[in-house]
């Protein structure tokens, strides 16, 4: 076991640069197309963090919902607008004044710093110990396809109620969309 | 589980549900969308009726696995929510009538009320994350009502990113609890928390951080200084109504998560001293820069911004002595509050609707033009200010700062001396405005409109009504808020 847990950290390390690498290109891309498609990059390795924490539910909608779904709302929207002057002019505002770039480098090196010193001061070991939950997933879980029907138990048992209410805002959401999107509405 | 009991509880929800399905419908037809208001105002009604018999028998039940409680705090402040955004449903009917699609406000206005509702008996961290978004999203589009005003979309955007960014404090805070304690629900929590700290084992540096997280997050949600920079600009873009319904019903659901999660699951040294320093900053900020909007020329739902982030430094005084006495006197100053910030704001509905000016100067000389409203309007700022005129405003906010003075809490007394100077500043910015509607001459805009008539007229009612329910606390004030430390309304299940 000790050996397969030090494999695991592998994968880890590779997904871990896979983000940052295409979160830095989604921010510093000037074209709204390619720093779209880097988007997808980012979420795609997020999802690869979910099967090694072995929630293969959560992973693959996490593929379904962000690396495809909303990215594709995004780029669909970016090309339909036609945005290219818009977007050159959000760049040139973002990157002009030296200062603001700065400062929120020093503000997200900060927070870096703080949560990892935060979360370096924990002893998380007794607490997994405390509280009955697991550190590290195991090979036989990652196989395991009972957890996706949990997940649908749970949905409509335990959190019936925040799952109910999510519909209703799903269905207030789309009044209100279509409401604010409406060409001309007719008084 | 036992449907008899869940029903039975979530029977004002069902009635709220029920009545936004029904609006949807009636908005599909021309002939029917004159309805829409009236029926959201009714069912609202109905549904603080039916929430003040939800109880039963006093006692704290816990519904759908402990996603939802029903103690006295839960049934109390439903009533209120239910109860205040009757009002303001139906002071909103003729406002809206200048926009596009009148009808359709209600549905989104019914959604957020229901999402703060559900805040108000949230028992699970992941309630009260889908609650607080169903009430932020649907405010959000209620922001942005009026699509074809730029200061409408303006604020509507600045109320999405900001909430986003406080949103996504709140999960941060959420995931950390939820790593110490792997659970959401309350109770556990709460158990867990105070276990592992009994032991030892939770370091300092993640209880500061979850604090400090948590704070974050519902302090937006309050309008509390330094999460406040969004409030004067939204409230000052959005529709008058939308104003109004952010500053009361979120502001009641952002106390109700407040009174929960601060009072009952998440609770350390560190805590107390946090809210102490954003309720000073609340008030500080509230009523100096209040002053500033006055000499500026301003709006004056700026400045009711400034007086809403004021008034939630002075019920965060309240809050750092979580105290049995000091949650019914919270109780019953966000009572009060909301009354008066409705009566306030009906009148700016139905100034702005007839002059289309927001202006403090334009108010000039209102009480000649239309005495019944300036009337209204002068009660409602004397009570904010805290002036015995008529007295539940003061007797609120004696109340609030006499239980904040002998909690106990050794630097509780300076908070309360720091709310008293606060308070004393803003009786300039509220009597400023005062003046200008009583002595001054008519402006302009008032005179190129028609004197008041008998003409009846809802946003009228409201005002009214809100007016005529704040004389009935300032005489039973004193007995309401002995028979809530009674009837154990402070009683928080957990």
């Amino acid at each position: 076991m000790e050996f397969l847990e030090s494999l695991s950290s592998i994968p880890f390390y590779v997904l871990s640069v896979i983000t940052v690498l295409c979160s830095l290109g989604m921010i510093l891309n000037p074209n709204l197309v390619r720093a779209g498609f880097t988007l997808i990059g980012a979420f795609a390795s997020i999802s690869g963090f979910y099967f090694l924490l072995s929630a293969n539910f959560v992973a693959v909608s996490q593929v379904l919902i962000y690396a495809v779904g909303i990215v594709l709302v995004i780029v669909f929207a970016v090309m339909l607008c036609s945005l290219k002057d818009e977007a050159s002019k959000l760049q040139e505002y973002v990157f002009a004044s030296r200062s603001k770039t700065v400062f929120a480098l020093v503000i997200s090196a900060l927070t870096f710093s703080l949560l990892s010193f935060v979360i370096q001061s924990q002893d998380w070991e007794t607490i997994t110990k405390l509280t009955g939950a697991t550190k590290y997933a195991s090979v036989i879980d990652m196989v395991d396809e009972k957890y996706t029907s949990q997940i649908g138990y749970l949905m409509l048992n335990k959190y019936l109620l925040p799952f109910e209410l999510i519909s209703i805002l799903l269905l207030v959401v789309l009044v209100g969309v279509i409401i604010l999107s409406k060409k001309n509405i007719s008084k | 589980m036992d449907w008899s009991i869940v029903s039975k509880i979530l029977l004002p929800e069902f009635i709220v549900v029920f009545s936004i399905i029904l609006t949807i419908l009636l908005s599909l037809f021309e002939k029917t969308k004159k309805y829409v208001s009236a029926v959201a105002t009714v069912a609202l009604a109905i549904a603080s009726f039916v929430a003040s018999q939800t109880g039963i028998g006093g006692d704290v039940t816990k519904i759908l696995n402990s996603a939802f409680i029903s103690d006295t705090l839960c049934i109390y402040l439903r009533v209120l929510i239910y109860g205040v955004a009757a009002l303001i449903a139906m002071a909103s009917k003729k406002y809206l009538d200048n926009y596009e699609s009148p009808a359709e406000y209600y549905p989104i206005f019914l959604s957020a009320t229901l999402g703060a509702g559900f805040l108000a008996g949230v028992n699970d961290f992941l309630t009260l994350f889908i609650g607080l978004e169903t009430l932020g999203l649907s405010a959000i589009l209620l922001a942005s009502y009026a699509r074809k005003e730029k200061k409408s979309n303006e604020s509507a955007l600045k109320y999405l990113l900001t909430a986003a960014s406080a949103t996504s404090l709140l999960l941060l805070a959420m995931s950390f609890i939820y790593g110490v304690t792997a659970s959401t629900n309350f109770a556990l929590v709460a158990s867990r928390v105070a276990q592992l700290q009994s032991i030892g084992v939770l370091s300092d540096k993640l209880e500061i951080l979850i604090a400090a997280l948590l704070v974050a997050a519902i302090g937006f949600k309050l309008a509390a200084a330094p999460f406040h920079n969004w409030s004067p600009d939204v409230y000052y873009g959005a529709p008058t109504t939308t104003t109004l319904f952010l500053s009361v019903v979120s502001k009641i659901a952002g106390f109700a998560v407040a009174i929960r999660v601060f009072g009952t699951v998440f609770h350390n040294e560190f805590l107390l001293p946090l809210l102490a320093a954003i309720a000073v900053i609340s008030i500080v900020v509230g009523n100096f820069v209040g002053i500033i909007q006055v000499i500026s020329r301003g709006s004056i739902k700026k400045l009711l911004a400034y007086s809403s982030i004021a008034q939630s430094g002075y019920l965060l005084v309240a809050l750092t002595s979580l105290r049995l006495e000091s949650v019914s006197s919270l109780l019953l100053y966000i009572t009060i509050y909301a009354l008066m910030n409705t009566a306030a704001f009906a009148c700016v509905i139905h100034f702005e609707r007839e002059t289309g000016s927001d202006n403090i100067f334009d108010m000039a000389g209102l009480l000649q033009k239309k005495p019944m409203m300036a009337i209204v309007f002068v009660i409602a700022l004397f009570n904010l200010a805290g002036l015995p005129f008529i007295p539940a405003g003061f007797i609120a906010k004696f109340f609030l700062f006499a239980t904040a003075f002998s909690s106990g809490i050794t630097y509780a007394p300076y908070l309360v001396i720091i709310a008293l100077i606060g308070s004393v500043v803003a009786l300039f910015y509220y009597l400023y405005v005062a003046k200008l509607v009583i002595v001054d001459a008519p402006s302009h805009k008032l005179q190129s409109i028609p004197d008041e008539g008998p003409a009846f007229d809802f946003t009228k009612l409201t005002a009214v009504l809100s007016t005529a329910l704040l004389v009935i606390f300032s005489v039973w004030g004193m007995d309401f808020l002995q028979g809530m430390t009674e009837m154990a309304i402070y009683r928080i299940g957990v």
